[in-house]
């Protein structure tokens, strides 16, 4: 005779996942994005261990860059164009301030525009958060921006001027600048996928960027039209702001902070949107 | 009802064809100044339950869609039509050293490469040992992989996706990797896999590790399902499917030949029973090599042998028309002769053979040493013991011989043969 028993079944904790075509708007999956954090930590690690490698100077390079070419630029636009800072900031200093944060930017928004396509050897081979292929890329620069940014106190010693209170605002102006740089990025990483001439064309437009951003002027010296205009920039809030921080630059008007500071950020959200709509097919494009 | 692991309706990939049209053509196709581009379904209504725990193979020819359907099912893109319902976690066994940075060391790719596999920090702690052991790099997991040899590379890589722990475990023609040894480490690692009771989807073109590895398969054509089933009967459907066209047949240009006057090679072919030639063939079954030549000029000295070698080049044997008793042997005849050679049922062991076509006129020297002009795979399944072990058996023949009881010698014997 046998005896019989049931067996209760315990519920496992294992999720079903249904796999099927995705529809309307798509929120980011934050619970995922969480699971796999350690993944952000592992791919900073190799995006700035690559990108030292066997460089005898490494990090010397990353101080030389801004410094020689505000140099240069203070020689040409302070010296022979009569370029100001509009305050009693020297123009040098307002200068390295603006292009640290600038050379910040357009790390982290090319890094990010071509996000995919460097990654994409990864992606046709395994899943993981797409979003966190740009969000590493506009995490790393931050390690060259804190590098070069010590040198700011070389020349803090040379003009004998000294940060302020202000300074505790700074990674306020930092994560704005990283929230710009991948929000237009992550906007123009799909489109490069399918059609590669525009990472022939970033260089240029980056360039062209500097000029309309307040990097080697400040937005007093506009005229009328265009010291508002300029709020739409959302790198005008970034620039000035940081400036204020770091350098104890002079207020900015609040209302052209404002502006520009939210066309940045309706950039990134817009842009996490369209990511995550371009990301669910975008590796049969590579 | 079992659980499912896997539970697919109607799945359905749609591709762009021409994906490498420019991207000015493109951009011309978005502002619509071309019609819609041509499309293909590679996945195309595809519906099968993996239960769970099931060791599930995925077989057909190259672009049948097992790659795509792989990736639909572990996330990498999304499908266009239809569902599927996976029950856990979903682990991709990655194409060796996906992932892996030149610059980082050893230790640090196995940490990146886990958390790319939905693996935790604190995961990988547990297994570090027994992956660095797997690997067999120990000596040198602090330092840069790109100082590795590529062995050691695929090595490493394996041995980090063979520890994973998902519920269900994908793995798409990895083993082709490595050298023997190795090979037969992932084998057995995958066989240990199943034997957990872990779901394995496994894609293959290597029907002997499908056949060992799985229990029930599907059968892709043209990204629709053939067939599913037992892993037998879809290898069967699958292997009969094949155009006889394929392979298992060469052919020479008239300039090309090999040979001279006495002796030039024209064709050589593998068949099976039905005269059809094949690349793939179970051992149960006889094989038959047939040769094609011409004699123009007729010499008693010529011999027509082959050679039938291992994927290695190691010769199992040579045979000979000439083997044959005199009377009952093949006459040669001026023109074209085609002479044919039975490989019996039950002789070969599982794997890949090489055919070396050996002409000579005897004693004098070769007309013709061709090595492996032919190759073909065998799928042993003869004896009824013989490859149900899981292992594969060394050796370039599997025959499966007599063993009989006997009287034990008489003690007195035994003593003086010891001595």
């Amino acid at each position: 005779m046998a005896i019989v028993g049931t067996v209760e079944r315990v519920d496992s904790p294992i999720s079903t996942r249904r796999i099927q075509p995705s529809t309307g708007f798509l929120a980011i999956d934050l619970q995922e994005l969480w699971r796999y954090r350690e993944l952000l930590y592992r791919m900073l690690w190799r995006d700035i261990k690559g990108r030292y490698k066997q460089t005898f100077l490494g990090p010397i390079w990353v101080i030389l860059k801004p410094l020689v070419s505000m140099i240069l630029m203070a020689a040409v636009f302070g010296g022979l164009a009569g370029f100001k800072s509009g305050t009693n900031t020297p123009y040098p200093l307002f200068l390295f301030a603006g292009m640290l944060i600038w050379n910040y930017f357009s790390s982290a928004f090319g890094g990010a525009a071509g996000s995919i396509l460097s990654n994409s050897g990864l992606m046709t081979k395994v899943y993981f958060p797409r979003l966190y292929a740009p969000l590493a890329t506009v995490v790393s620069p931050l390690v060259d921006l804190a590098l070069a940014m010590t040198i700011t106190f070389g020349l803090f010693g040379w003009f004998g001027t000294w940060p302020n209170w202000h300074i505790v605002f700074l990674p306020v102006f930092v994560l704005l600048a990283l929230v710009v740089g991948m929000g237009i990025g992550i906007w123009i990483a799909g489109a490069m996928v399918r059609f590669r001439d525009i990472g022939f064309m970033l260089p240029y437009a980056i360039q062209l960027a500097m000029y309309a951003s307040p990097v080697l002027y400040p937005v007093s010296r506009l005229p009328k039209p265009y010291s508002d205009l300029i709020a739409l920039n959302p790198m005008t809030s970034v620039l000035d702001g940081f400036r204020w921080a770091l350098i104890a630059a002079p207020a900015p008007n609040v209302g052209v902070l404002a502006v520009s500071a939210a066309v940045g950020i309706v950039i990134l959200v817009g842009g996490l949107f369209n990511f995550r709509r371009v990301e669910r097919t975008i590796v049969d494009h590579v | 009802m079992t659980e499912f692991a896997i539970s697919a309706h109607g799945l359905g990939k749609r591709y762009r064809i021409g994906q490498v049209e420019s991207g000015f053509v493109r951009l011309r196709r978005r502002v619509g100044r071309l019609g819609p581009q041509e499309s293909l379904w590679a996945l195309d209504d595809v519906t099968f339950d993996v239960a769970e725990g099931d060791a599930f193979a995925v077989i057909g020819r190259n672009g049948a869609g097992k790659s795509t359907l792989l990736k639909v099912l572990s996330r990498i893109t999304e499908p266009t039509a239809g569902f599927a319902d996976v029950r856990g976690r979903i682990g991709a066994l990655l194409e060796v050293g996906t992932g892996f940075h030149p610059e980082l060391t050893g230790r640090e790719n196995v940490y990146l490469n886990a958390s790319l596999l939905g693996m935790t920090t604190h995961e990988v702690d547990r297994r570090f040992e027994r992956i660095v052991a797997f690997s067999g790099v120990e000596r040198h997991i602090n330092t840069p992989v790109k100082w590795y040899s590529s062995g050691m590379y695929i090595r490493l890589a394996f041995a980090v996706a063979a520890h994973l722990d998902p519920e269900i475990l994908v793995i798409d023609e990895v083993l082709a990797v490595g050298d023997l040894e190795f090979q037969k480490r992932c084998l057995d690692r995958m066989s240990e896999v199943v034997r957990e009771g872990r779901t394995v989807i496994f894609v293959s073109h290597n029907m002997n590790v499908v056949r060992r590895l799985c229990r029930n398969g599907m059968l892709l054509d043209g990204g629709r399902v053939l067939t599913t089933g037992a892993v037998n009967d879809v290898i069967g459907t699958y292997l009969s499917s094949i155009e006889p066209d394929e392979g298992g047949r060469r052919q020479w240009a008239p300039h090309e030949r090999p040979g001279d006057e006495t002796f030039s090679l024209a064709e050589i072919r593998v068949t099976d029973e039905d005269d059809e030639p094949r690349t793939t063939f179970f051992t149960s079954k006889p094989i038959y090599v047939t040769l094609e030549f011409d004699v123009e000029e007729l010499n008693p000295a010529l011999n027509v042998a082959i050679e039938l070698a291992g994927g290695d080049g190691t010769v199992g044997f040579f045979t000979s028309f000439r083997d044959m008793p005199e009377g009952s042997a093949p006459e040669l005849l001026r023109g074209r002769n085609a002479f044919r050679c039975q490989i019996p049922p039950g002789l070969l062991n599982a794997g890949r053979y090489a055919i070396n076509v050996r002409a000579g006129l005897h004693g004098v020297r070769w007309v013709a040493f061709e090595d492996a002009v032919l190759h073909f795979d065998t799928i042993a399944d003869h004896g009824e013991s013989l490859f149900l072990t899981g292992a594969m058996r060394p050796g370039l023949v599997a025959p499966a011989l007599q063993w009989h009881a006997v009287e034990p010698a008489p003690a007195g014997e035994r003593a003086l043969s010891a001595s």
